[in-house]
């Protein structure tokens, strides 16, 4: 299916945004679409011809016409300018798939999408994993360093794993495919559970996995059951209102791995973290993430 | 875990037929979204609202996954309705093609509260009335 559409475009105001997308739907006869960059706040009301059409004078003297008309009706419609550019013929059905690349740690550990094949290395652990709703597939930094982190503290002997704030389920699943037993995953969202489920089944590691709807919020300060390798992935509020049940988890000779939080954050968690016992083993920054391992002071 | 926007993408999309094609396609194409895991989960959810047009509102992250939620029906549809029209003026300026009260107007502005780029009820109400202007309806009272 690789079509060629010509874009045809108008940056508006938030409030002329809907009269201005009726007036493109009215004039091409298509029904519009609405981009908006979270910062810029500037929406681009967007329709898609077909490539053998093009925007006829008529056309353009109506959207200008359009646009002085919605001026008049009281609506602020910003500096505007109809655009048209040609995109590219894409197979859309299969385009987006170049985003999604495998990734490797070390050779240890390979996460990939369904539809890519990659050789695998001997002893390598394979994980599979296809993008969907919200929930990472490990292409962000934060998860990566997880994933590290993860291959970085198997030891030979027996280690047990809680992942808290799982989504996907990716560090718990890689857990499981990397000998971690027994593995117990959390998340608060009912949906992230349903998912990791879904990917815990596909990657057939659901007999080792422990997958719980939980929230870190909830969690006893004592724990009954403590684990050498403790991993949280979530806000860095989060991480430190509930810093001392985090680390309530970790085995004394254990790690507690944290992540998603931003290098101007990370010295206000670490902080929280070690003023209740425990020391900077490791850290790293990518982009504007800085993630951290801890272990219990001695 | 906090994941950087980089970006809203609004489209109106028959209930239970999201298709890798325009707008769906390109408009998620360009900034990375799985397009097939959207239309997939899109239809899933709004299986039983075929026919109807449904307004998503969905945001991409930086690592290019994403979370839509489904809206109420557009403003300009809601004012159609309202107006008893099946569409709005071609000549708006000119030619009035309907009607509204001020009553369905807060009608629609109470409908469109949470969705409006507005932060006060009057505003919300300019913001209705200038688009019900713009189609060719003019508001009465």
């Amino acid at each position: 299916m690789k079509t060629a559409f010509r874009q045809v475009t108008l940056a508006t105001t938030l409030e002329a945004e809907a009269a201005v997308g009726e007036l493109l739907h009215a004039v091409f006869g298509i029904a519009p679409s609405v981009f908006t960059h979270p910062e810029l706040r500037v929406p681009v009301v967007s329709v898609y011809l077909d490539e053998k059409k093009s925007v006829t004078p008529a056309q353009r003297q109506a959207v200008a016409e359009g646009m002085e008309w919605i001026a008049e009706c009281g609506l602020t419609i910003g500096d505007w300018k109809l655009e048209v550019k040609r995109l590219r013929r894409e197979d859309w059905v299969d385009s987006w798939k170049r985003h999604f690349q495998p990734i490797r740690i070390g050779e240890k550990l390979l996460v990939r999408p369904s539809w890519r094949k990659d050789p695998v290395a001997p002893g390598q652990a394979v994980v599979v994993l296809d993008p969907g709703l919200s929930f990472g597939t490990g292409q962000h930094a934060t998860t990566k360093f997880c994933l590290r982190q993860l291959v970085a503290q198997r030891l030979s002997r027996k280690q047990s794993l809680l992942d808290v704030g799982t989504g996907s389920g990716i560090l718990a699943i890689a857990g499981v495919k990397l000998g971690y037993r027994p593995v117990k995953a959390i998340d608060f969202d009912s949906e992230a559970v349903r998912v990791a489920r879904a990917n815990a089944k596909r990657n057939r590691v659901t007999a080792h996995l422990e997958l719980k709807l939980g929230d870190v919020t909830k969690l006893s300060y004592r724990a009954r059951v403590k684990y050498d390798v403790v991993c949280a992935n979530l806000f860095y509020d989060l991480l430190i209102a509930n810093a001392h049940q985090l680390i309530a988890r970790v085995k004394p000779e254990g790690v507690l791995v944290l992540a998603g939080i931003l290098e101007t954050q990370f010295a206000e968690v670490r902080a929280a973290v070690e003023g209740q016992g425990m020391v900077l083993k490791k850290t790293t920054r990518q982009g504007e993430w800085q993630s951290g391992t801890f272990i219990h002071a001695a | 875990m906090a994941k950087k926007e980089i970006g809203l993408i609004k489209l109106q999309i028959p209930g239970g037929d999201a298709k890798p094609a325009p707008p769906v396609g390109p408009a998620l194409g360009q900034l990375g979204v799985p397009i097939m895991p959207f239309c997939k989960e899109f239809n899933a959810k709004t299986k039983n609202m075929v026919g109807t047009i449904i307004p998503v509102v969905i945001t991409v992250y930086q690592d290019k996954s994403f979370t839509f939620i489904l809206k109420s029906p557009p403003a300009a549809e809601l004012l159609k309705k309202a107006a008893g029209i099946a569409s709005g003026s071609g000549t708006p300026n000119k030619d009035k093609v309907g009607r509204v009260t001020k009553a369905q107007l807060l009608e629609i502005v109470k409908t469109k509260q949470d969705d409006l780029n507005a932060f006060d009820d009057e505003k919300a109400i300019r913001i209705i009335a200038g688009t019900a202007r713009s189609m060719g309806i003019e508001v009465l009272g």
